[in-house]
């Protein structure tokens, strides 16, 4: 049920654009409304998905199943919290069912090949490096737990503070410190060689 | 180095801090152990040892490059066609969902029509619902049992009752519990339930600080509404409404609280930017602080660009505090705000400026910016002054990617005089390549396939020889099996660095097979040993080969030893 405006408006945190938006979902024009508030946090829903779930199909189908639990439960939503972080909790929340999402079962990765590019090529600080780091940087993500790769996302990529992550992922800030750096120092375990100066 | 854990490298016990205070900007102390001893460590504490300790220093630069690398492997936007789709089913579902939730919840559960899922929710439903029963008729009993024995003591005691003062915080408690059960029974409720979670109590508290920076340069704070607060630091916190007539002095304490416990971490920055700025004297200009409060955008880089700025408007020490605010930032944003100072005309001139009077700020911030014109003057200003040059060197490998890294440090190896200083052309690039990030090789091979310039590809080769890159074999089989002589004995040095087995030497075949063969033995790879007991060579001449790890002008001793049909040129021991 929507709060008083008097409140919404002094505690929230959506832009003025946002809170528009979403003063024209609640007063019926719920469907363009609803796409000028969402669409632009939509690769950020794709990529916590894809993070967290390590399969593109399943990772589509929890982003759309976000989106409808978000259409639904938008005429509560205060502005309490940024739109992102309340549609990535929504994320979060529901891909804590893994049987859910998961069409294939979890297979040990592969072990890494490393490609050197053949032909100097016409850009050679293109596509080789990229694919080789991201395969590395996948392969070290893929090793942890959902809790540390979905803590370490929110910030690396999201750029969330202790607190925010916390917010998300429904534990304190100090847990969610140890999720992040333990995530962070594994990762770096398995990336030797490619990080340092 | 390795920074491995469990292997044999060392690791500093303070690296868990370092991070979280530097990466993550964890502004609070940071409990940290010392001489087996657990203690808290302040940021002033952490700031020094961060630039004592080799090894957290080394762990800040790999952490922040992995943290830029995941940030970039992340999709930044989705193919239109499927953002619509989805929204489309999303909007469809939402509507469907919408009218029969009524009939819906009255269904019987597990009749015909409900699926498994649905089953699944019905039968927690009913748990949960149970579970809350339970909880209250317990609530219900205590109040009622509590309530017939106080009714026993006062039957007992009446006169002592009625004589006792009643203590403030006994007529708190229950407003107290009160509150605490308004704020998580519906957090608990929807979450059970599956549906959106609430937005954050923390958030909510956080929000009411947020400083509004309006048009005329006052700091205005929006006046505090009722939030019912969880727990006894969220009362302890709690001040008097400020009002909008609030100026820049009484509102510091806000912005320090703003800073240590902001909503989000770029809040926070901006925060501690704003402090910093004041502690220097700066001033900041009315529209650099609407600037900073303006909406949307990266506040960030918004809040050190009205530092720097207004650093620049100050005085002669514009230079040695750029630097400060920039060390004082996240070192992945640091690059986007060089990316824009780099267009910013006003500094350019007091840059260029320093850099020509050789100011150590003014030479590390010149070469963090860059640009053409910026790089044309540290090329001038160095001069023939190794100090000045290695000072560049260090600065352009601080960061992951700076435009024209690699054309600034060949240039500067060009110089006569610094060669002289270090040993040589070979030793002065080995000196300054080997420190540089990982991305520095790709600079060098863009640089080599674009330049005309024998001398800078001659340095350009030098360099890769010195990274022992395996990412750069390939580009330099290329250039062993191409037409120019000289580059191809510079590639064969080049490969002749790489550690073993690593890339298809041992089974190319190339134009200038001596070469190759040279390479190998160079690096001495296994398979090349009993080809050279196989060659026409003297014991003297086996043991040279043998040896391997050649110098530029050995391995050009040890091409002419490998030549199939050799001439009588032999190798007299001399280098």
């Amino acid at each position: 049920m929507p709060l008083p405006s008097r409140r919404s408006k002094l505690t929230s945190r959506l832009t003025a654009a946002e809170q528009a938006a979403l003063a024209r979902f609640r007063s019926g024009d719920r469907g363009v409304a609803f796409q000028e508030l969402v669409r632009g946090q939509l690769a950020a829903l794709a990529g916590l998905a894809r993070r967290i779930l390590r399969d593109e199909h399943s990772a589509d189908d929890l982003v759309q199943e976000t989106l409808v639990r978000a259409y639904g439960g938008l005429d509560a939503f205060r502005g309490e919290s940024s739109l992102r972080t309340w549609l990535l909790r929504i994320l979060v929340h529901l891909a804590k069912e893994p049987r859910r999402w998961s069409r294939t079962p979890a297979t040990p990765p592969e072990p890494l090949e490393l490609e050197i590019p053949d032909s100097l090529g016409p850009a050679p600080d293109g596509p080789a490096v990229e694919r080789e780091l991201r395969a590395r940087l996948d392969e070290a993500l893929e090793r942890l737990t959902t809790r540390q790769r979905t803590a370490f996302h929110l910030r690396a990529v999201e750029g969330m503070d202790y607190r925010a992550i916390a917010d998300t992922l429904d534990c304190q800030p100090a847990a969610a410190r140890m999720l992040v750096l333990a995530a962070r120092r594994k990762v770096m375990e398995r990336m030797e060689g490619y990080l340092e100066p | 180095m390795s920074l491995h854990r469990s292997g044999s490298a060392p690791e500093c016990p303070w690296n868990d801090a370092v991070l979280a205070h530097f990466l993550d900007g964890d502004a609070l102390s940071a409990r940290v152990v010392e001489d087996g001893w657990e203690r808290d460590a302040g940021p002033v504490e952490l700031a020094e040892h961060r630039g004592d300790c080799d090894l957290c220093a080394l762990a800040l630069a790999s952490a922040r490059r992995l943290d830029a690398l995941t940030a970039s492997a992340a999709p930044t936007e989705v193919d239109p066609e499927r953002a619509t789709a989805w929204l489309d089913a999303a909007i469809l579902e939402g509507e469907k969902a919408r009218a029969p939730d009524l009939e819906r919840a009255c269904a019987p559960a597990g009749g015909a029509g409900v699926d498994r899922e649905e089953t699944v929710g019905a039968g927690r439903a009913v748990l949960l619902l149970g579970a809350v029963a339970c909880v209250l008729f317990g609530v219900v009993l205590a109040l009622f049992v509590a309530r017939a024995l106080r009714g026993d003591g006062e039957r007992e005691r009446p006169a002592n009752v009625a004589d006792a003062p009643s203590s403030p915080e006994a007529d708190r408690a229950p407003a107290s519990d009160t509150a605490v059960t308004a704020r998580v029974a519906p957090s608990s409720d929807s979450q059970a339930s599956g549906s959106p979670p609430p937005e954050s109590s923390e958030d909510a508290s956080v929000a009411e600080d947020t400083v509004v920076f309006e048009r005329d340069g006052a700091l205005v704070f929006p006046r505090r509404p009722t939030v019912l607060r969880v727990g006894a630091s969220a009362s302890a916190d709690r001040q008097p409404s400020a009002s909008t007539d609030e100026r820049v002095g009484p509102a510091v304490p806000s912005v320090e609280r703003l800073a240590l416990s902001g909503a989000s971490l770029d809040e926070s920055y901006a925060a501690m930017a704003w402090l910093r700025a004041r502690a220097l004297g700066l001033p900041p200009a009315p529209d650099l602080i609407a600037e900073l409060g303006a909406e949307g955008g990266d506040a960030v880089r918004r809040a050190a660009l009205v530092e720097i700025r207004s650093a620049a408007r100050s005085d002669h020490t514009v230079l040695p505090r750029i630097e400060s605010v920039l060390r004082a930032w996240p070192r992945a944003r640091v690059e986007a705000i060089l990316a824009e100072l780099r267009t910013d005309a006003s500094l350019g001139r007091r840059i260029r400026d320093a850099v020509l009077g050789r100011q150590p700020s003014g030479v590390r911030v010149a070469a963090w910016i860059g640009g053409s014109h910026i790089d044309e003057c540290l090329l001038q200003s160095v001069r023939g002054d190794v100090e000045t040059a290695d000072q560049i060197a260090v600065a352009l490998a601080e960061f992951g990617r700076r435009p024209a890294r690699a054309e600034l440090l060949l240039g500067l190896a060009r110089d006569a005089r610094l060669q002289a200083a270090a040993g040589g052309e070979p030793a002065l690039v080995r000196r300054w390549s080997t420190t540089q990030p990982a991305a520095f090789t790709w600079e060098l091979l863009d640089v080599l396939r674009v330049s005309r310039n024998a001398g800078e590809r001659r340095r350009c080769l030098l360099a890769l020889a010195a990274r022992r890159d395996v990412r750069a074999t390939t580009a330099l089989i290329e250039l062993l099996d191409g037409s120019r002589l000289e580059e191809a004995r510079l590639a064969a040095f080049a490969l002749g660095c790489m550690p073993p087995g690593t890339d298809t030497l041992a089974t190319r075949r190339v134009r200038r097979d001596e070469l190759r063969l040279a390479a190998l033995v160079c690096r001495r790879d296994p398979g090349i040993a009993r080809r050279l007991d196989e060659l026409p060579l003297t014991d003297e001449e086996r043991a040279f080969l043998r040896g391997g790890a050649f110098s530029e002008h050995q391995l050009e001793v040890a091409a002419a030893l490998l030549r199939p049909h050799r001439r009588s040129r032999v190798w007299d021991g001399s280098d």
